[in-house]
């Protein structure tokens, strides 16, 4: 059964969020490892003081920091339908794809990372967004256009073997 | 008139050719009756009458709005098919699904064309233009018997 518009981005979120909040876990769990070793301290935990002061125990921030990966990846998943869009090109697709995306790992980034704190992390957050989308993009274009290129040479094959069986018939 | 069969391995599929030293309208019907007979007819509609198309001769379906149309060079007209239900029904050497809303006559296609924005065009019979989906690009090379894809 094909399944609607709606439907396919409450199920990419859903599936997206859970896979994020699980990766994050992981990642989390490695920090705090790390931390641990390097503090001495058997309670670190890995987060940013700005983000830690927010709150009075320090677990609770973390399970929300976790929760909020997990938005942001619900993000990235409900709007990779973006992507399924047939008639539109890809700057379009991509352009709306970062402004919904960014929606929610903006204010997340800024929440919890101290985005927008600083001048810099602004500038490498950017240009490294940037080049993601860039390389996306130019990679697709090339690869696209090869594809059309060979497909047209295998059109002019083709209509050439059929003039040459023509010609054969006509001969005989 | 003159009937001969040959068999020869050079021939890839069977084929039929009507030959004579000109054409005039006796020519033309039995290209018509042997067409009509060999080839597989769909039931298009022309403003509600019911017209027997050759599939050779159809150059695309696609939706239009709740509609199913199909081109041809003598003009637009109307199924009372789905999309799908075509896709089952029809040769798939002879049509390829090029997006969610279109069905295309392989021999129909005369080049393709990726733009800067990353949308793909491709040109018709009949000054056509039309888009393709992304997605259906490897279909459209099965069809056209490309290499590993190519449809067995």
């Amino acid at each position: 059964m094909k399944r609607s518009l709606l439907q396919s981005v409450l199920l990419r979120m859903l599936c997206g969020g859970g896979i994020t909040v699980l990766l994050t876990e992981i990642v989390v769990l490695i920090n705090t490892l790390i931390v641990m070793r390097l503090t001495g301290n058997p309670q670190a935990v890995p987060l940013v003081p700005d983000y830690a002061a927010r709150f009075e125990n320090p677990y609770i921030a973390l399970i929300i920091q976790v929760l909020l990966c997990g938005l942001i990846g619900m993000s990235f998943s409900g709007c990779s339908v973006i992507f399924e869009m047939e008639k539109w090109s890809l700057i379009k697709q991509a352009v709306l794809h970062f402004i919904l995306t960014a929606i929610v790992w903006v204010p997340v980034g800024m929440f919890c990372w101290g985005l927008g704190k600083y001048k810099n992390v602004y500038i490498s957050v950017g240009i490294s967004i940037l080049i993601t989308y860039v390389i996306t993009w130019v990679s697709r274009i090339v690869l696209l256009r090869k594809e059309t290129r060979e497909i047209n040479e295998q059109l002019i094959h083709l209509r050439n073997a059929d003039m040459r069986e023509d010609e054969n018939e006509r001969s005989n | 008139m003159k009937i001969s069969l040959h068999i020869h391995e050079r021939y890839k599929e069977p084929e039929i050719a009507i030959c004579g030293p000109e054409n005039n309208e006796k020519l033309k019907e039995v290209y018509r009756i042997v067409s009509d007979a060999v080839n597989e007819q769909f039931t298009l509609y022309d403003e509600g009458e019911a017209v027997n198309v050759s599939c050779v001769s159809i150059i695309r379906f696609y939706a239009d709005g709740q509609k199913v149309k199909a081109d041809t060079l003598k003009g637009t007209y109307t199924v009372k098919k789905r999309l799908y239900e075509l896709e089952t029904l029809l040769d798939e050497k002879s049509f390829v699904r090029i997006s969610n809303s279109e069905i295309v006559n392989v021999k129909k296609i005369r080049r393709l064309d990726t733009s800067m924005a990353g949308t793909i065009h491709i040109y018709l019979d009949g000054e056509i233009e039309t888009y393709v989906s992304r997605r259906y690009v490897r279909q459209i090379k099965q069809a056209l018997g490309m290499g590993k894809e190519a449809r067995r």
